[in-house]
């Protein structure tokens, strides 16, 4: 049984969530609370594997090849006829995003604990969604990334659709399309790929790369597709929208984890495939990072709704992952791949907060609350908490992403950076009005009544809060992960190829 | 023996306080409710108990080592990617100790102080977690060997003021005021991160094309101080933008520095931290945070020392700070905004000592400034609780027959203020004077606006003592003397005043300058042979003439003829207006940083709604519009012609149908006929 485990760990992280959302159908719709614990349940599977994964990876290991880099590797063939495979595996690169991954799934389910409108479909799609992005995080086939890519897209569609706020169906549609847009790019570029050099298979492609013909149409048609996911100015309008009437389970997923996906797409496809072009497209890379940080913090300042504060500020702080990435200094790699590991916790933590104060005041007018430190002290010490870690607080978690990308970007881009690094004042200027009017000031009499935090709300936050804490002071567990196969990566683009 | 404990368990001074601050900010609203203060107060000034002895066990390892004098204890590797290699590790050196023990022995009495002060508070628990929150930021500042473990400490005094400033938070004003120290000290960091990031950068391409680096003891940890102090010599010849790299480096820094040291342009925000409870103006003001940005260029003094431009920037920033400063604070009538402007304009002092590259002057002033602030500060506060929160010096008077041992207190430290021999504060302001006069990078005209202050301090705070402690008492309140508990540590400091000056008494006084001496390896040894100068002695004859006639002048105007007072005001109504309000530098910051900040940012999120997300929606909108011609196309033609087929396919039909008439007759009739069309066809063809 352990070896079962042991050599399947990849598959089984995949589809559990899979069969458990296909189990869900057979119970009764009425059995509410039995459905909520079951899905608690099957998501506590991934992050028991994703364990058992962090302790026995190979830390040591670089390379794009089985069993040296990429570790946990499996591989049967599918559909022989066009050379398509089912292969999964994961390296330094992915390693940390199935881990964020199989930590927000749970902690989602909690947070989705008082959906009572079509409890069944809801959970359904939120497990079918957990496969979908591990999925992505795991395949190494080209065609299988994309099946992957577009089963997580339809829930999300759903989601947000069926259980969102009074301007759902747009929001719906808008992030449909776009998301859509970049995928068929995306296809595209997968079919070229396969029709010039016969495979899908991602280590092939990437020894075979440099053979490409239409190299810089191809980089542009991938980058864009992805760009949309992170999102990158001016493709990011899907994103408030999508955030501010999706429920909150589904917001920290929109946030936390499909986000990456965009970073992850370039870094593992873009980078690795078409090393030349990236570099060539470095400066434009590093510029696009410099207007997301500025243009997202200034986004943030300007809003009254706390949600799509929220939303901007992801905006932003994705824009340091971009910026990290353009480097191509270890620090700015580390720093970038390390940032969205920690973006993704810090996110997910304002958003459940957002939640929390939406369930009881019903609205999210940051101006209309004041002085909810005095009734809700707990809820104002995670949210102080999770605030002074979104403006890189040192000694919390971002701090270190922040500077180790700021610092990896200023040896190749000084004037853009410096630039950059006023995002810093930006941020904390933004964070703190925002803290100031909602928990500072004398507490109005009709919130007076609001109670704090309740079990499962403390036990949704309480994980990603510690993380926030610990990895500020000791960061090598994830830093760990991801050195050498970034070190690899990073190889390849000064190198111009594998 | 005692080298060998700190060598392995000197981050005990800095755990102390920072289990202080865990167990009463996790656990401290149980023990309150349920034990009361009692507990909390305890532990709160236990940690920072042991944390001074572990001090003092510190500073005498340093004092009893024979060379180097430096103690290293490495706790941890922080971060390790590529070139950047930095540790959780902890530095004692005779800088170092000398700050530890400021911070830890004024910071105990503070800590006993508020428990006092914040007695009967609802927040007592947190007020004494961030309390010990803030001196483990400030010992993490000093301690840290490398500058991004500073950078910790540096923006955790930042975070731990502004939790104190806006304690109160229910009070909207405190927690304005909260905000600004953070957000002013922000822009200063974002100097200091520049500063760090150049300085990394360019070392770190040293070590990359493989540059003369000396590794120290094996240390390739770029930002360690040690690393630093060896090889930023290096950068000696390199520019960027136009300008010597050392010397952006270091204006970069010192941005960082006006920010935490409240210095032009960045001193803003000190006056109004006085919304946070009295005590922590004091730790704020003497102990920790303020003294921060001095303590760090005097830490880096060997990349300073590189540049004479910085150092002349720095010079001339402190000496009109001082000036300044002091200009506002003759007119103000807050008790604590007159002493934050003191220390303004003290610390400008302490910037004028660092510029002139009197290093261990400005380090001296620091100490013998963190006595008698602290003293001035706890003694406000003594008077302002007597006074039922009453902070208006107009409104007081008379108090020294009812608060003696305040009183003295005060008088003694505002004597040291104001540099008066023998107090403490004469000879480190003395010394600072004389440094910016005589050093290579002085210059009269520094000393002239030292000389100047000196003047205007002693005036302020003889008006202050005058309003607060002479004449009638104008409160109407019954008014009794502070407790023990606050007292006690207001006659220590008060002691310390008085006599911390003779640590460094100069040569020309017979002294053996022992203060500056004990630093000396700090700094590198600088030499003390111009110290036999007569002008010496005419400078400091001058200094304490204008000291006594500031005093005279005080004592003229509020307590020989206070009527005096009341009309100088109103003759010099322009100038007491723009001084009043502190030259309206708040406004204009206001309306153009704060206002501009707000207006791009909505400007830009307008942008945002109405171009960009328009443009999607055009797009959206398009597709539609295609989406309906198409459907129409849809509709009107290929269906159209779907159904004209069909049409025809029915209407042939029931043409066919009319065939079907059931009669047997007719079907032979159309069988013969069909039969006989096919016989022709074989016929013809």
């Amino acid at each position: 049984m352990p070896e079962f485990i042991g050599e399947h760990i990849l598959t089984l992280i995949i589809f559990i969530p899979l069969f458990g959302a296909l189990a869900l159908l057979a119970v009764p719709g009425e059995r509410h609370e039995f459905i909520r614990r079951a899905s608690f349940a099957v998501t506590l599977v991934p992050l028991v594997l994703s364990v058992f994964i962090f302790m026995n990876f190979d830390r040591g290991a670089s390379g794009f090849v089985s069993g040296e880099g990429l570790q946990f590797v499996e591989k049967y063939s599918w559909i022989e006829q066009f050379s398509m495979n089912y292969f999964v595996g994961i390296d330094g690169l992915s390693v940390s995003m199935v881990m964020l991954c199989a930590l927000i799934c749970p902690v989602c389910i909690l947070a989705s604990w008082n959906i009572d409108k079509g409890v069944k479909g809801y959970f359904f799609l939120f497990l079918l969604l957990e496969t979908g992005m591990m999925g992505v995080f795991c395949a190494l086939d080209f065609f299988l990334f994309f099946i992957f890519w577009e089963v997580m897209l339809l829930p999300m569609y759903f989601l947000i659709g069926i259980w969102g706020g009074p301007r759902k169906e747009y929001a719906a549609i808008k992030f449909f399309l776009y998301t859509l847009v970049g995928s068929v790019m995306m296809l595209l570029v997968i079919i070229y790929f396969y029709l010039t050099l016969h495979t899908f298979d991602m280590t092939e492609l990437v020894a075979s790369g440099s053979s490409l013909n239409y190299r810089m149409l191809c980089w542009w048609a991938l980058f864009i597709a992805f760009a949309i996911k992170i999102p990158l100015f001016p493709f990011h309008t899907w994103l408030p929208d999508a955030h501010v009437e999706a429920p909150t389970a589904v917001s920290v997923v929109l946030a936390a984890i499909l986000l990456k996906m965009g970073t992850y797409g370039i870094l593992r496809i873009n980078y690795t495939m078409l090393p030349d072009i990236t570099l060539q497209m470095a400066t434009a890379m590093a510029v696009f990072g410099m207007i997301n940080i500025i243009y997202g913090a200034l986004c943030a300042m300007a809003q009254r709704d706390l949600k799509k504060l929220v939303a901007y500020s992801s905006i932003s702080h994705m824009g340091y992952v971009m910026l990290g990435m353009a480097s191509f200094t270890a620090e700015g790699l580390n720093g970038a791949v390390f940032q969205m590991f920690n973006h993704g916790i810090i996110t997910a933590m304002l958003f459940l907060i957002v939640g929390v104060i939406y369930d009881r005041a019903h609205h999210r007018e940051i101006d209309s609350f004041g002085g909810l430190a005095s009734a809700m002290p707990n809820y104002a010490a995670v949210t102080f908490l999770a605030f002074f870690a979104a403006l890189g607080l040192p000694g919390l978690n971002s701090f270190i992403s922040e500077v180790l990308v700021l610092i990896g970007a200023f040896q190749k881009y000084r004037l853009i950076t410096a630039v950059s690094a006023t995002g810093v004042i930006i941020t904390a200027a933004y964070c703190l009005w925002t803290l100031q009017r909602i928990f500072l000031g004398k507490l109005d009499e009709k919130y007076s009544m609001l109670s704090d935090m309740n079990t499962r709300e403390t036990l949704s936050l309480l994980p990603l809060a510690l993380l926030v804490v610990i990895l500020g002071v000791y960061p090598h567990p994830v830093l760990n992960l991801m050195q050498s196969a970034l070190g690899f990566i990073n190889g390849i683009i000064l190198k111009g190829g594998i | 023996m005692m080298k060998e404990i700190i060598q392995n368990y000197g981050y005990l001074i800095v755990i102390f306080p920072l289990l202080g601050a865990l167990a009463n900010g996790l656990l401290g609203r149980m023990m309150q409710k349920r034990y009361g203060e009692m507990p909390i107060g305890i532990i709160a000034c236990a940690s920072i108990f042991f944390s001074f002895i572990f001090s003092i066990i510190a500073f005498l390892s340093v004092v009893s080592m024979q060379n180097n004098l430096v103690i290293i204890n490495n706790l941890f590797n922080w971060i390790s990617i590529g070139y950047l290699k930095t540790d959780i590790s902890f530095l004692f050196d005779p800088l170092s100790v000398v700050m530890m023990l400021i911070i830890t022995g004024v910071g105990f009495l503070i800590h006993l102080y508020s428990v006092f002060y914040m007695k009967g508070d609802p927040g007592f628990y947190r007020y004494f977690a961030y309390l010990n929150l803030f001196i483990f930021s400030m010992l993490v500042l000093v301690l840290a060997d490398n500058m991004l473990f500073m950078f910790i400490g540096w923006e955790g005094v930042g975070l731990c003021s502004y939790l104190l400033i806006g304690f109160w938070y229910e009070d909207m004003k405190n927690a304005v005021a909260g905000n600004k120290a953070f957000i002013v000290n922000r822009v200063g960091d974002l100097g200091f991160l520049l500063g760090i990031f150049l300085l990394f950068s360019l070392l770190a391409e040293q070590l990359s094309a493989g540059g003369a680096l000396s590794l120290a003891n094996g240390n390739s940890s770029i930002l360690s101080f040690s690393f630093l102090a060896e090889n930023v010599h290096l950068l000696g010849g390199i520019n960027i933008f136009g300008m010597s790299a050392v010397t952006v480096i270091c204006l970069c820094l010192f941005a960082g520095a006006t920010g935490k040291s409240a210095q032009i342009p960045l001193y803003v925000w000190l006056p109004d931290a006085m919304a946070g409870p009295t005590p922590v103006s004091a730790l704020i003001h003497a102990a920790t945070m303020v003294t921060a940005g001095v303590y760090m260029i005097a830490r880096l003094s060997f990349l300073f020392s590189m540049s004479s431009t910085a150092l002349g920037v720095i010079a001339v920033t402190g000496a009109a700070t001082a000036l300044l400063a002091a200009s506002l604070g003759c007119v103000q009538n807050d008790i604590k905004k007159v002493l934050a402007y003191s220390t303004i304009s003290q610390l400008g002092y302490m910037f004028l000592a660092m510029g002139v590259g009197a290093y261990s002057a400005g380090i001296f002033h620091l100490m013998t400034h963190a006595f008698f602030k602290a003293c001035l500060f706890l003694g406000a506060g003594s008077v302002i609780l007597a006074l039922h929160h009453e902070q208006d010096i107009t409104r007081m008077g008379g108090l020294r027959r009812f608060m003696p041992m305040t009183f003295i207190t005060f008088i003694i430290a505002a004597f040291a203020i104001s540099g008066l021999p023998p107090f403490s504060g004469f000879f480190s302001k003395d010394e600072i004077l004389w440094s910016a006069w005589s050093s290579s990078n002085g210059h009269p005209l520094l000393w002239f606006a030292g000389f100047l202050t000196a003047g205007m301090t002693s005036f302020y705070m003889t008006r202050l003592a005058m309003l607060t402690f002479f004449g009638e008492n104008r409160s109407g309140l019954i008014i009794k003397e502070s407790p023990f508990l606050v007292t006690a540590p207001l006659m220590i400091l008060a002691f310390f005043s008085l006599f911390a000056g003779f640590t460094g008494v100069p040569e020309a006084l017979g002294g053996n300058n022992m203060f500056s001496h004990f630093l000396d390896p700090v700094f590198g040894i600088q030499g003390g042979a111009a110290h036999h100068d007569t002008m010496e002695y005419v400078l400091m004859s001058a200094s304490v003439l204008i000291v006594i006639a500031g005093a005279g002048l005080g004592y003229l105007l509020y307590g020989h003829r206070p009527q005096l007072a009341r009309i100088l005001p109103e003759k010099f109504r322009h100038l007491h207006k723009l001084l009043y309000n502190k030259y309206f530098i708040d406004e204009i910051y206001d309306a153009v940083f704060v206002s501009g900040t707000k207006m791009f940012a909505s400007f830009i999120s307008a942008f945002d709604k109405y171009v960009i997300d328009l443009i999607v929606n055009i797009f959206g909108f398009v597709l539609r519009i295609e989406a309906m011609i198409i459907g129409w196309f849809d509709l009107h033609f290929i269906d159209k012609a779907v159904d004209l087929i069909a049409e025809f396919t029915l209407s042939a039909g029931s043409g066919a149908r009319k065939i079907q008439t059931g009669r047997i007759q007719a079907y032979v009739m159309l069988m013969l006929f069909a039969v006989t069309l096919g016989i022709l066809y074989r016929l013809i063809f």
